[in-house]
């Protein structure tokens, strides 16, 4: 029972990381742009949903709304004026960049908001929900379900509209898709938004939960990046999946070993991936 | 000494002999299997079966750098210098495989220009370079490592009709140098028909003739499945 | 040799003897530490200059070995009572052990795979050392044993980090003109044609490795010891690796002085930053990094040797473009049957 319990609240934190594994998806998968500013813009939409709520009263459950179109927009004007410059050049050059624009971000952060760790307090996410034997906290189970709301609509805008169409027909092919008429200068920018906008989601909605502070990020970058691998490289799905096994994976390291382990296991389980089966867990082969 | 080859190439049999001392011109089309059969010859790519001998030893399956340190020297299809490096430079790289020096090495790759006639590009920036001479480090980088076999991808692929001309004059002195050249190109040529020892046809991966040139432009196959049209067409022409 | 060659190491040799030469004339302790943080990151680009610059390879993991130089030399001369010195040749062997290791794993790795990984073994390293407790004290840190009891070892430390830089800076000449360098540059460059002149690409990169964890080790000793504390949140930070990689590509990577212009030039804004700042002196980081990638490639030494020797125009520098950004396997093709 205990072990179940623990699955759950692995699977619950698992959501999260789905939303943010799928915002590094459509970037680093589909759009081939290694950004290492993933974490940081999750931090920018935490501090968003946080002023959104001190400032306007406004709830993370509504306010990533505002987080997301606010990290879309910063995702939009960082890949106009800033990555796509690079495009098409190294991976050396995109992975400093986004380092760059990861450390600015941060440092702007504290500049303008200092180290101190804020939090919320949010009476609706302090409260237990049973399920049968099981217990969660509310705060987990809204984020989660929030969390699967906005990939539904990731999903629905990949797959039931034009836009998205044309994002899939670039991330297949970016030399065929001008071919059919698509514009890649703009499909590029809308995936790398959209990208930025699920960070934004994320962060908000980690903000009921978690401590907020500069480099509350950080670690979610490598994650996402390994979420990322763990689903197959070009999978929104399996980024979706990889999210939902590291969750369950830290979850259950905590359980058996200790808490503090638990990202060593992510990193092992990274680079055995790399290693062993870099195609990922749902991957198709590539040639 | 006799150098044997025999490889398979996908599911086709491809197989040869170079003696040494020859000039050998693969010819095919593109996606013949000429760029597949020097990088199973170079260790690029593993054989699925067959054998490759280098001086009656085999070496399918060795790296690509021991292939290089026994004697089989390669150029690419498309150049890959070190652009922000001279050209002696680019040519020491192949020199360091035998010299011990970086002072020996240079005097190897000076001495590896001059035979090709590029010494007066020695100290240009390799970036800078069109693409015939870009062909041509390419060639003297490989000379630089001491190979005895040389085997070199689309050698006259971009070049125009003069460049290719002088190029292959620099393939017809190798033997004189020691060396034995294996060379690609998509169609017969005049020049290559001139210089070479023997050509060896490849349509779809597998050895549609093989034979001194002369014989092979006759052969009713040949003629018939590639040179019928593209040999007229446009080689016969100066 | 070149006549200009000549005169870059007997410049060198005078620029080394002046630094030398600076204690007698600046007592002030403050501008001592700055300098020593100069020479301490200058040493840090140039170790990483030989991975990530002349093999191309761009490890953001280097703080692995700082940490470890850090961590093995306090616990060595603490626990085991080892003369302090003896602990910094024991983190260089720790060091050297872990580049095996690590090097071995990541280098089979490509693009940003490789660098991701690469990460990903520091996190590793960083996360062990935090929660092996009984070993390493954790969270709460260790105060680190002096290298240079006195009342002098402000000086003592500048000298050192100079000496350090300045082996460090002799590894990069070499680089520029040995078979060794040259190898490194065609790895970089494309690992096919490197393997056609006869380069056992895997074999070489951890041969790179090897002196650049080495030093990278010693200047993680250094640093520990002169700071009295370490505790492996920062010292084992990324920010430190970043830092290796910015100084050198800030003052043009794959090339020997551009580390040790890159560390000037970015500890001294940083530490201008710093004054008006205090907080977020890093800002500058990221600010610089952006505008080194967008406006200056090849780092001040590319713009400025590409102006004196008339480069081409169109090869901004030695990484635009010229990296593999192949699709596909993020494993090398050598290492995966085809």
């Amino acid at each position: 029972m205990v072990v179940l319990q623990t699955v759950l609240n692995g699977l619950l934190t698992g959501g999260l990381y789905a939303l943010i594994g799928i915002g590094m998806a459509l970037v680093f998968g589909v759009m081939r742009i290694v950004n290492f500013a993933h974490g940081a813009l999750i931090m920018v939409g935490m501090y968003a949903a946080y002023f959104a709520f001190t400032l306007l009263g406004l709830s993370p459950y509504l306010g990533w709304i505002l987080s997301a179109l606010l990290l879309f927009a910063l995702g939009w004007l960082l890949y106009r004026g800033l990555i796509r410059p690079v495009m098409g050049q190294s991976d050396f050059m995109q992975i400093l960049l986004t380092t760059g624009v990861w450390l600015a971000l941060v440092d702007l952060a504290q500049l303008l908001f200092g180290a101190d760790y804020r939090q919320i307090n949010l009476g609706i996410a302090n409260a237990v929900v049973r399920l049968g034997p099981l217990r969660v906290s509310s705060g987990y189970l809204l984020s989660f379900f929030a969390a699967a709301v906005v990939i539904g609509l990731v999903y629905a805008f990949l797959y039931r509209t034009e836009l998205g169409r044309d994002v899939r027909a670039v991330a297949q092919n970016r030399e065929v898709a001008p071919l059919m008429g698509i514009d890649v200068e703009r499909v590029s920018a809308v995936a790398f938004a959209l990208g930025a906008a699920c960070a934004g989601a994320g962060g908000a909605l980690l903000l009921p939960l978690f401590y907020l502070y500069p480099t509350v990020g950080d670690p979610l970058l490598l994650r996402s990046f390994v979420m990322v691998v763990l689903g197959g490289m070009g999978s929104v799905e399996g980024a979706a999946l990889g999210g939902l096994v590291l969750g369950v994976a830290e979850s259950l390291t905590g359980y058996f070993w200790t808490d503090s382990y638990s990202q060593v296991v992510d990193f092992l389980l990274f680079l055995a991936i790399l290693l062993v089966r870099p195609s990922g867990l749902l991957g198709r082969q590539r040639a | 000494m006799t150098k044997r080859f025999g490889g398979l190439v996908a599911t086709h049999d491809v197989s040869f002999t170079v003696e040494r001392g020859e000039v050998v011109f693969i010819i095919g089309p593109n996606g013949a299997g000429k760029t597949t059969l020097f990088n199973l010859i170079t260790g690029y790519l593993r054989p699925d079966a067959g054998v490759i001998r280098f001086r009656g030893l085999p070496i399918q399956g060795l790296p690509p750098y021991r292939i290089t340190a026994m004697g089989v020297g390669r150029t690419f299809q498309i150049p890959k210098p070190l652009a922000h490096l001279s050209v002696v430079e680019n040519v020491m790289l192949g020199a360091f495989l035998r010299a011990g020096t970086y002072a020996e090495a240079e005097r190897r790759a000076l001495e590896v220009l001059e035979r090709l006639e590029m010494r007066e590009l020695a100290r240009v920036e390799a970036g800078s370079l069109p693409v015939a001479s870009l062909k041509r480090l390419e060639v003297a980088r490989a000379l630089a490592t001491g190979a005895e076999l040389l085997l070199l991808d689309e050698v006259v692929a971009g070049l125009s009709p003069a460049e290719a001309d002088a190029f292959v004059g620099i393939l017809r002195r190798l033997p004189e140098m020691g060396v034995t050249a294996v060379g690609g190109v998509e169609h017969i040529m005049r020049v290559v028909v001139s210089i070479a020892d023997r050509v060896i046809v490849l349509d779809h991966g597998t050895r549609l003739a093989a034979g001194r040139p002369e014989e092979v432009v006759r052969d009713p196959a040949v003629v018939e499945a590639y040179l019928g049209t593209k040999f007229a067409r446009r080689e016969e022409a100066p | 040799m070149s006549g200009g060659r000549r005169w870059l190491y007997a410049g060198s040799l005078a620029a080394l003897l002046l630094l030398l030469l600076v204690p007698l004339g600046v007592q002030n302790a403050y501008y001592l530490e700055v300098l020593f943080r100069i020479f301490i990151f200058a040493a840090l680009g140039l170790a990483w200059n030989l991975v990530g610059g002349y093999a191309g390879q761009l490890s953001l993991g280097h703080v692995a070995y700082f940490g470890v130089g850090a961590y093995a030399f306090t616990l060595l001369t603490l626990d085991l009572g080892w003369n302090p010195w003896l602990g910094v040749a024991g983190g260089v062997g720790f060091s050297l052990v872990a580049a095996l290791v690590i090097g071995s794993i990541t280098f089979r790795l490509r693009g940003p795979y490789f660098t991701l990984a690469t990460i990903a073994t520091a996190e590793i390293l960083r996360l062990l050392v935090l929660n092996l407790q009984d070993f390493t004290r954790g969270a709460i840190g260790i105060s680190t044993p002096p290298l240079f009891p006195g009342p002098s070892a402000d000086r003592a430390f500048y000298l050192a980090a100079v000496l350090l830089a300045a082996v460090a800076y002799a590894f990069n000449l070499w680089a520029d003109r040995s078979r060794f360098g040259y190898y490194l540059m065609a790895i970089r460059e494309d690992e096919d044609t490197a393997m056609a002149v006869g380069v056992n690409p895997a074999r070489t990169k951890l041969l790179a490795l090897l002196p650049s964890a080495a030093i990278t080790s010693l200047a993680g000793s250094l640093y520990a010891s002169s700071f009295h504390y370490i505790q492996a949140d920062y010292i084992f930070s990324i920010d430190i690796s970043n830092q290796a990689a910015i100084v050198a590509m800030l003052g043009g990577a794959g090339t020997a002085l551009g580390p040790v212009l890159g560390s000037v030039i970015l500890t001294t804004a940083s530490e201008l930053f710093k004054e008006v700042f205090q907080t977020a002196h890093l800002l500058i980081y990221g600010i610089l990094i952006i505008l080194v990638v967008l406006f200056l490639p090849g780092g001040v030494i590319g713009f400025f040797g590409r102006r004196s020797r008339r480069r081409a125009q169109r090869e901004p520098g030695p990484f635009a473009g010229s990296l593999s950004g192949e699709e596909g396997s993020p494993r090398h093709s050598s290492s995966s049957s085809t």
